[in-house]
């Protein structure tokens, strides 16, 4: 398996050091590209919002001179949501207003790279491809891109993030909570599976996914779904 | 009398939808089946204690069988439910007696009129049913342990009640029936002193804990007064930079810089409680030689109860400081998951500190008692907590439920 790693710093040194210390680290059968960038380098070179160059991992430092590193990744959070973030600091601690997926201190590389690496590789689990033919094509969806898999008629519809209406497939939704398994995939009633990726929050016994809709969780599941919600969130 | 029998067994079984998990109803259905067929309409009014005891049967055969879990939580919902259930007809008894004879006759009723005091108490297993629907959104949550002492005390409970009941209504084995009634009440005893005495010692815990959240209340005024003025030295010491800038001595420049910058700046996260106890912890990391890091990413307020976080974030942070090891690494990330509060504590080890997922509890330090306490408040808010050793590292997660303002 091969991941692309950008490091966006403006000290160079920084980056190389962040750079060595990933590929020190030996995966079996995981292999690191990493590229080294400055802010100015990416947010010109890069970063265009017509056609992103799209990385697996980000890791950015904090203070930078032309853009820091908040902007940035608000920036390339526009784009691609689901991207992994990394915040790359001297200092010790960090407050932010918005979520990312982690934070490396500079000081202490040795202990927050392998870390962000083994979560980085139990976030990236879920990465697989779903295939299906439409319209006689074979085409595939990222399973992080499934927002629910809902029973329309003797079928059922396939929720993406960018299809709302949905891709519709001849299969039960038996059939379908094979492929789509837990933990990131939960039926919470005969109607609905759920990605629990793309869930916003649950609330008043009703999951908000990420593109607005609200799925309903019949009462008597709602603990036993309330609790998988939870251990998902506490693994992810 | 079958077809009242019947009713009965579906007024169970709708209590059963609600209350059991798949195992357990299959156990229990099994029960009443086998309960049809063995019972006439006299013992069926103390139908209670056959079934309770055929749960138990069938739970222990599952158990040896498929080595699985004994579910705790079916057991007692079953021993609620018959415990409900013999409640109803020792009411029924006892009104249908009152109405009929005037007073409480158990021996005529029994053999004359049963069949009114078993509509009687089918209404009331009605009614039950009804109220336990209404009520049936708060869900109980009970720790295992606490689920089978309850079970247990409710079936000795049952078995006292029941073989009281036949006592009462029959001739035939009197004195077995009282036997078994006087040794099952003995039991019931010992099990209820014996629960009512750990209860004692949670709440004595519990006291405690009220009391250090108190002296929480009163230590947090003049921690913040501190704060305050350690802001306001923090301001006066950047200014103080400048001027010692424009010294022309670069030695005495770089030894006035030295002084300045000893101090920690202090951390502000806008909620108090993080704000007192991340600077105090920041304090007697530097004395310790301990770096401690701490990574905050919130949109929202949190919701929780200011006692509560302070003691889930100290205990939290004095467990991390007496295993820290030699490498002395401590990271504490706050972060919001929807409405949920996740606390992430990583701390560096010399040595395994978990055991099944739990922390091994030493009596020579107070560590079984602070993550006693960080259970007992995770609890609190329907949330879960984890640990692991990842990397010479022991980490806990957790989860709180609905602590985090919309």
């Amino acid at each position: 398996m091969e991941y692309r790693v950008i490091i966006i710093d403006d000290d160079v040194q920084d980056s190389i050091l962040i750079k060595n210390e990933i590929e020190h680290i030996y995966m079996d059968g995981i292999t690191f590209y990493v590229q080294c960038v400055t802010d100015k380098q990416f947010m010109n070179e890069m970063f265009e919002v017509e056609n992103p160059v799209f990385f697996d991992l980000y890791v950015i430092d904090i203070d930078m001179p032309y853009r820091n590193g908040v902007c940035i990744s608000n920036e390339i959070r526009k784009v691609k949501p689901n991207a992994k973030i990394y915040l790359s600091s001297n200092h010790d601690d960090l407050i932010l207003q918005f979520g990312i997926d982690g934070f490396i201190r500079k000081a202490n590389l040795k202990h927050d790279v392998p870390m962000m690496l083994y979560r980085f590789l139990q976030s990236m689990k879920a990465t697989r491809k779903y295939v299906y033919a439409y319209n006689g094509e074979v085409q595939s969806i990222d399973y992080q891109d499934v927002m629910y898999i809902e029973v329309c008629d003797n079928d059922a519809n396939i929720i993406t993030q960018k299809n709302k209406t949905g891709f519709r497939e001849r299969k039960t939704l038996k059939q379908f909570e094979k492929i789509f398994q837990q933990p990131d995939f939960i039926r919470i009633s005969k109607r609905y599976i759920v990605n629990l990726y793309n869930v916003d929050m649950l609330s008043n016994g009703t999951f908000k996914m990420k593109n607005g809709v609200s799925l309903k969780i019949p009462k008597n599941n709602l603990e036993k779904i309330r609790r998988a919600y939870i251990t998902y969130c506490l693994r992810r | 009398m079958k077809v009242l029998l019947f009713l009965q067994i579906v007024v169970r079984v709708l209590f059963l939808n609600h209350l059991m998990s798949k195992a357990g109803k299959i156990c229990m259905i099994g029960g009443f089946s086998v309960l049809l067929f063995w019972m006439d309409g006299r013992n069926v009014f103390t139908s209670p204690i056959y079934s309770t005891m055929l749960l138990l049967v069938m739970e222990i055969v599952f158990f040896i069988i498929d080595k699985r879990k004994f579910h705790a939580e079916d057991l007692f919902s079953c021993c609620v439910l018959e415990s409900g259930i013999a409640v109803c007809n020792a009411a029924a008894i006892y009104v249908v007696s009152m109405i009929i004879y005037n007073n409480l006759d158990y021996k005529l009723l029994h053999n004359n009129n049963l069949h009114i005091a078993w509509i009687v108490s089918l209404c009331m297993q009605g009614i039950l049913l009804f109220a336990y629907k209404k009520w049936n959104r708060k869900q109980l949550h009970l720790p295992s342990v606490s689920y089978s002492v309850y079970s247990l005390l409710l079936i000795f409970l049952i078995i006292v009640l029941d073989c009281f009941e036949i006592a009462l209504c029959t001739d035939e084995m009197t004195k077995s029936y009282l036997g078994i009634c006087l040794y099952c009440f003995m039991i019931f005893s010992v099990v209820l002193i014996y629960w009512s005495i750990h209860l004692i010692q949670e709440e004595e815990k519990l006291k405690e804990q009220e009391i250090l959240a108190e002296l929480y209340k009163q230590n947090s005024i003049s921690a913040n007064q501190l704060l305050n003025t350690k802001k306001e030295l923090l301001k006066i010491k950047h200014d103080l930079k400048h001027y010692v800038n424009a010294l022309d001595d670069e030695a005495m420049k770089e030894k006035y810089l030295n002084e300045i910058n000893q101090d920690l700046i202090p951390v502000e996260t806008g909620n108090t409680v993080l704000d007192v106890l991340l600077n105090h912890t920041k304090q007697q990391c530097k004395e310790k030689g301990i770096t401690f890091s701490f990574v905050m990413t919130l949109s929202h307020t949190v919701k929780m109860e200011d006692s509560d976080l302070y003691l889930l974030i100290s205990n939290l942070l004095d467990n991390a400081m007496q295993h820290v090891g030699s490498k002395k690494n401590i990271v504490l990330e706050i972060s919001e998951v929807g409405n949920c509060l996740k606390i992430i504590e990583r701390n560096s080890i010399d040595h395994n500190v978990l055991k099944d997922g739990e922390f091994i509890v030493s009596s020579a330090e107070s560590h079984g008692y602070g993550w006693a306490t960080i259970k007992q408040i995770v609890e609190k808010y329907h949330g879960e907590v984890m640990c692991e050793e990842i990397f010479e590292c022991v980490e806990i997660r957790m989860l709180l439920w609905d602590c985090i303002s919309s």
